[in-house]
């Protein structure tokens, strides 16, 4: 299980449904990050994309912490 | 039981002859009707702008029985919720206040942004198909809401009328309670907001605030001691006697609406007001001079205490506040009080003046808990069968009043209990379903006729 307080901007995250996402903020809230989807995991976002929420229980699993 | 009590509430409310049935103070059926009719319609005052001043702060207020949210959203825009999520109900915000940038329901973990909207659905694509419709699901919304020289009011009812037509002609003294000291416009703000639970019904609060002057001696143990701001220095009492020469007028509004006021002689002056502290009795005496050079005449007419129906009141000079009195239940209210200051005050007026409020009212305050107690022991002692037998007397003064008077609504001159009635026959209205026009006082034939039932 992921601690969502331990995510930070610029993770990439492997989603349900087969879809991939980068960490854009982390509110520490422990529920919620912001992301950016991704076509493929090693894709670059689309930084004029709106940031959307995404929850723990649709992150499958942290693919490569930020550097 | 409940069927009979509402097709009665004309014979519940005799304002003409002056007898208010105890039953409004005590039973449960009746109590549930006043959430429906009157908390669900009435403008109620949820708070002040001052307790969110920025984007994200929010504040959890109530309405009624209810729990909401007063919040600023990121755009700076102030909205009220009800604090439940649209899923499970569960409370979004479980805090008195602070400042996010989203409300997540501790449940299943819906979560809003702070203008309300539904934005974050745990396995929206999973389980909703990527389809949920955000819109219809975002946090339930008040119909109106109204930012009145820094106060928030709002209503659930989208045919209810604009804020100031509900607030009719009692506006001019709620005014007073809430313009800058020196005349100016608004320009409040709250320094500390007092909140506690007594076991009394909430009208016993609201009714005394329309202007009860007749309670007086139930005070006079304060007054021996001296609590006001000029006590040390010898004025006793507790407040300064700022409205001894004033002509006092208590006036009865439509709605339910209720005030006690003063007017000053022509030749009005400053009366020293607090001696005890030579930087405040400056501050008072500038302030005074000024509202004179700014209202002119206006400046005669000093607001004592109100209520705007059915649960909000104010004290208008000493001590400056406004009060809300929330239902909890029949016989059971949450009482909260926000203590005003002029926003741009020096910091030693208004810290003079936060003690000097909670010397006089609050759940501490010598002259709160004077009214505390009668108000929760005339609730027990209305609860029995035999005491339900037999109404409260509201015939003081009964006709002493002119609706001819340049301040509108019904005045009087001398103590009274017209704005009590006035208030019960606003009450009776709302519990009637009565409609806005009639409430308002558009529709005096109809309000006429009513009471002529």
């Amino acid at each position: 299980m992921i601690n969502m307080l331990d995510l930070k901007p610029g993770d990439r995250l492997q989603l349900r449904e087969g879809e991939f996402a980068q960490v854009v903020a982390n509110m520490e809230d422990g529920m919620w990050v912001e992301v950016r989807t991704l076509e493929t995991a090693t894709a670059e976002p689309d930084p004029s994309e709106e940031p959307q929420l995404c929850h723990a229980q649709d992150i499958v699993r942290l693919l490569t912490p930020a550097g | 039981m409940s069927g009979y009590r509402f097709d009665s509430i004309d014979k519940l409310v005799n304002t003409q002859d002056g007898f208010i049935s105890r039953e409004l103070f005590v039973d449960s059926d009746i109590y549930k009707a006043e959430l429906e009719k009157i908390f669900t319609r009435a403008w109620l005052m949820v708070g002040h702008e001052s307790l969110v001043p920025n984007p994200g702060d929010f504040y959890t207020s109530r309405m009624g029985e209810e729990s909401v949210i007063l919040c600023r959203d990121k755009a700076g825009i102030i909205h009220v919720f009800l604090n439940s999520c649209r899923h499970r109900g569960m409370k979004v915000c479980r805090y008195e206040s602070g400042n996010t940038s989203l409300f997540t329901c501790p449940y299943h973990s819906w979560t809003y942004t702070t203008d309300g909207r539904l934005q974050g659905v745990p396995l929206y694509k999973s389980l909703y198909d990527g389809v949920l419709d955000r819109e219809a699901n975002s946090l339930v919304s008040v119909a109106k809401l109204a930012n009145y020289k820094g106060t928030i009011w709002a209503t659930w009812d989208p045919e209810a009328p604009d804020f100031l037509t509900y607030l009719g002609d009692a506006k001019i003294h709620l005014d007073q309670a809430l313009d800058c000291r020196d005349g100016r416009e608004g320009g409040s703000e709250v320094i500390g907001v007092h909140k506690w639970i007594f076991p009394a019904n909430w009208k016993f609060a609201s009714e005394n605030f329309l202007g009860d002057t007749y309670h007086n001696p139930s005070h006079r143990s304060v007054d021996l001691i001296g609590i006001g701001p000029s006590a040390a220095s010898g004025k006793k009492g507790r407040r300064d006697d700022e409205l001894a020469v004033a002509q006092h007028v208590w006036v009865s509004f439509p709605v339910g609406h209720g005030v006690h006021s003063a007017i000053q002689p022509e030749q009005n002056q400053y009366v020293e007001s607090f001696l005890d502290n030579p930087v405040l009795e400056e501050y008072f005496r500038h302030c005074y001079e000024e509202r004179k050079r700014r209202l002119g005449d206006g400046a005669r007419l000093l607001p004592f205490v109100g209520t705007i129906f059915p649960n909000t009141s104010y004290h208008g000079r000493q001590p400056r506040g406004l009060c809300a009195w929330h239902p909890h239940s029949p016989t059971s209210t949450e009482a909260w009080r926000f203590f005003l200051v002029d926003k741009d005050a020096p910091q030693e007026v208004k810290d003079y003046l936060r003690h000097y409020y909670m010397r006089y009212s609050g759940p501490a305050g010598m002259t709160e808990q004077d009214d505390l107690e009668n108000w929760l022991y005339a609730t027990s002692a209305s609860m029995g069968t035999v005491a339900r037998r037999y109404p409260f007397n509201y015939q003081q003064s009964l006709g002493a009043y002119t609706s001819d008077h340049p301040l509108g609504g019904d005045v009087s001159l001398q103590v009274t209990e017209q704005i009590a009635r006035g208030y019960y026959n606003g009450w009776a209205a709302f519990m009637r379903n009565a409609s806005w026009d009639e409430i308002t006082g558009g529709d005096r034939k109809g309000a006429a006729r009513h009471a002529a039932e």
